[in-house]
């Protein structure tokens, strides 16, 4: 194969002003002035940190619900949903009395599995996984990262009492999803009334 | 026979055949929640509504028939009826039974075990709204407790009387009854008459939707993890087809839940247990949790037994067998192992010269369901194994005569352990047995053998119908199939036999068997190696 051959060498013609790169330099020097009085983009991390936005898919919590159980009726949406296959939950019985009949016994996710998709969020139909700002997860082992049920309700915890302003808002949010009537037969559920004959 | 076209296909009926009938014999499926084979035909729930040319209505198609018009009235010539299943009106009328249908319903579906297998959801989907209209406040009438296994989740019914029909017409005990009327109407019990009987748990797979939900298998897992596995149930001489329903072995870290049959359901087969199975078949496997599984290998040691490898037991098993000559070995077959496996125990012992027999099963209760609506009678027979006449046939044997077999007999092999009473515990006995009993307690030595859901092979009901059983799950422990267990035995004996599966052995015993000649093997064994349990020796 022909192969073609360019040969290149210092600026050749050029003056010796050129050959000196003094105003190459000076251009540069002048943009590093320039952005000296800009405003500034880099935050001193650690120390100062970026308010992540609410969307954020970080780590999972489970949230509660008024009397402080998990939300979650191990209907297994989220690990159906999962493109990861890294939610594992059983299904126990709440009692045959109680309102919440079905509720996980096992919930536990592995968050180096775990793709941070966002899927579980959307197939939940509960409103019980959610995913919050906390992205920094440092543990020893492969272990520690799988987080059981109740590591998932302490994120929730901890979630709250970072931004009790969030909380506050994807809950009302929540309520007024279920005045609608979309959710009217929950509403009856909860409450006593059941027909009479 | 008169003539119909269905949509654009011609279809011949037969004279009392149903519209629903005709178009599932050509393909063509209708949507249907009160229509049961097995059960009488009431029309009730209106979702198999069909548009039949002439008619002034839409008629449900599960209980219209054609009859012949004369030849001058034939619709466009030949036809006797011109039936649609999917125009507009037909569609309509799906929506609207849909909607009617969940005006009252819950949708709990997340936390509804039917929910996967929902004919609610399914129609709902292909036929259905797409939203509620529906802003009333819905009525939730409260659950039940019916009986000792089976709850009613009340606001979920959508008052089909499949479940009614069954208790009146196939089990006869006429425990479930609709109470109230139109918007009211619910399924209950009579006070104190819970649902109680022995095939009970048929109505919960009959329901189309959760509304009647099995204790035992309540939150156990959600339908579509499970995969199915035809099999054959052991309860007794009937031979029900069944399946298995285990976990799909998908998600990583589930492995603990993997080997382990979750569900046992009924299967079609109209010449044995048509659509039913009884209770007893269905618990199988949860009375077996009450018993204790030997999982390893176990060899005397002083009075008791102790835990070994394979290997060693293997050994000691070769060393016992051959201390005495054959004459004095007896190789007892069992009602409970499958006919290949039974017919390796035969041939080891004709070549072997041993002596050969069969233990016998267990006798428990018969029971007969009986009403005049049935033409098909459902019994539970009292001979509780699967394989006593196969086991006979292959064996050669009319009778189990253990007592004479045993008389002089030093050592002894036994397959199963189910209580087999024995006049005197010979010098050795090895049995290979999956639970602990009478029997394996005196045992020297103890082999165990993989249950009918971790292995493949065939019974032979009472009528000597053969039908194969398909491993679902994996042998638990250390244990391993009987016919495994016998080739490796065969080996240290001098024999070196080569199956590479259990269809190898089911080939070798029709060629060898005379009553066994005809079977289709090729049926029940579409692929030789397909089975996944694979042995060199
Ligand atoms: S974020 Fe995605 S990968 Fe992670 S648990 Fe949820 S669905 Fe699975
Ligand atoms: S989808 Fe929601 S309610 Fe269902 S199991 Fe997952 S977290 Fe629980
Ligand atoms: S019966 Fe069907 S539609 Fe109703 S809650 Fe159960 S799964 Fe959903
Ligand atoms: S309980 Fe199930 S089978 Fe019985 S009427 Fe209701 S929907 Fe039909
Ligand atoms: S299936 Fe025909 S009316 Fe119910």
């Amino acid at each position: 194969m022909a192969v073609n051959v360019k040969n290149v060498s210092m600026a050749r013609g050029k003056s010796w002003v050129d050959l000196t790169y003094i105003i190459p330099v000076m251009k540069g020097l002048a943009i590093t002035l320039r952005h000296l009085f800009k405003r500034k983009l880099v935050l001193q991390y650690p120390e100062e940190k970026k308010v992540l936005p609410p969307n954020y898919r970080g780590l999972h919590m489970l949230t509660r619900d008024e009397k402080g159980r998990e939300k979650c009726v191990a209907c297994e949406m989220c690990s159906t949903a999962c493109p990861a296959d890294c939610i594992r939950i059983v299904a126990g019985d709440g009692g045959w009395e109680d309102s919440r009949e079905k509720h996980p016994i096992v919930f536990e996710i592995d968050e180096l599995r775990c793709i941070y998709c966002g899927m579980c969020v959307e197939a939940c139909p509960e409103d019980a996984i959610d995913m919050t700002d906390m992205h920094n997860l440092a543990d020893y082992t492969r272990q520690d990262f799988i987080y059981d049920k109740e590591r998932l309700l302490g994120v929730y915890d901890e979630y709250i009492k970072r931004h009790p302003d969030r909380a506050k808002r994807r809950d009302g949010q929540f309520k007024a999803m279920k005045n609608s009537s979309y959710f009217t037969v929950n509403d009856v559920h909860h409450s006593d009334q059941h027909s009479s004959h | 026979m008169p003539l119909v076209k269905i949509d654009s296909q011609e279809v011949e009926i037969g004279k009392n055949e149903t519209v629903f009938n005709a178009a599932k014999r050509v393909g063509i499926d209708i949507p249907f929640y009160c229509y049961h084979p097995g059960l009488k035909i009431v029309a009730s729930c209106r979702m198999c509504l069909v548009d039949m040319v002439g008619a002034p209505k839409l008629v449900p198609a599960c209980s219209t028939t054609v009859p012949e018009l004369p030849e001058a009235k034939k619709i466009e010539g030949k036809f006797d009826a011109v039936i649609f299943t999917d125009n507009e009106k037909v569609k309509t009328a799906r929506r609207a039974v849909l909607e009617f249908l969940l005006l009252n319903h819950p949708i709990d579906c997340p936390i509804c075990d039917k929910a996967g297998e929902c004919k609610l959801q399914d129609y709902s989907f292909e036929h259905g709204n797409d939203a509620s209209r529906f802003t009333e406040i819905k009525r939730i009438p409260e659950k039940k407790d019916l009986g000792p296994s089976i709850f009613l989740y009340t606001s979920r019914c959508i008052m089909c009387s499949r479940c009614v029909r069954f208790t009146e017409e196939i089990s006869g005990t006429e425990e479930l009854k609709v109470t109230y009327r139109g918007w009211h109407a619910e399924i209950d019990v009579a006070p104190e008459k819970p649902l109680n009987n022995k095939m009970m748990g048929n109505v919960v797979d009959l329901c189309p939707v959760g509304c009647l939900i099995d204790k035992h298998e309540r939150f156990e897992g959600r339908v579509w993890n499970f995969v199915h596995t035809d099999s054959v149930c052991p309860g007794c001489s009937k031979g029900c087809n069944t399946t298995l329903d285990t976990m799909k072995h998908q998600k990583l870290n589930l492995e603990e839940l993997v080997d382990q049959v979750y569900r046992i359901r009924p299967r079609e087969n109209m010449s044995v247990n048509q659509w039913w199975i009884c209770d007893d078949g269905r618990y199988h496997l949860e009375a077996d949790k009450k018993k204790t599984r030997i999982m390893v290998p176990h060899v005397k040691q002083g009075s008791k037994l102790a835990e070994v490898s394979w290997v060693e037991a293997m050994s000691v098993t070769l060393q016992k067998i051959k201390a005495v000559s054959t004459k004095e070995v007896a190789l007892i077959g069992s009602p409970y192992a499958s006919n290949e496996e039974n017919y390796l125990l035969g041939k080891l012992a004709r070549l072997l010269g041993t002596g050969l027999d069969v233990s016998k099963p267990i006798y428990g209760d018969t029971q007969t369901f009986k009403t005049d609506k049935n033409p098909h009678p459902f019994t539970i027979e009292s001979e509780k194994a699967p394989n006593y006449r196969g086991a006979k046939t292959i064996l050669n044997l009319n009778d189990s005569q253990l007592d004479k077999t045993l008389a002089d007999k030093k050592v002894v092999v036994l397959l199963g352990s189910h209580n087999i009473e024995l006049k005197s515990k010979p010098e050795t006995l090895i049995v290979i047995g999956s639970f602990e009993d009478t029997v394996t307690a005196q045992a020297d030595v103890l082999l165990p053998a993989a249950l009918f859901t971790e292995t493949s092979g065939t019974y032979t009901n009472k009528d000597g119908v053969v039908q194969k059983f398909n491993r679902a799950i994996n042998a638990l422990g250390e244990s391993k199939a009987i016919w495994q267990i016998l080739v490796e035995l065969a080996a240290g004996l001098g024999q070196s036999w080569y199956y590479e599966n259990v269809g190898d052995i089911a080939k070798e015993m029709t060629e060898n068997v005379s009553a066994y000649k005809t079977l289709e093997l090729d049926k029940l064994y579409p692929q030789f190696s397909t089975l996944n349990e694979q042995m060199v020796v």
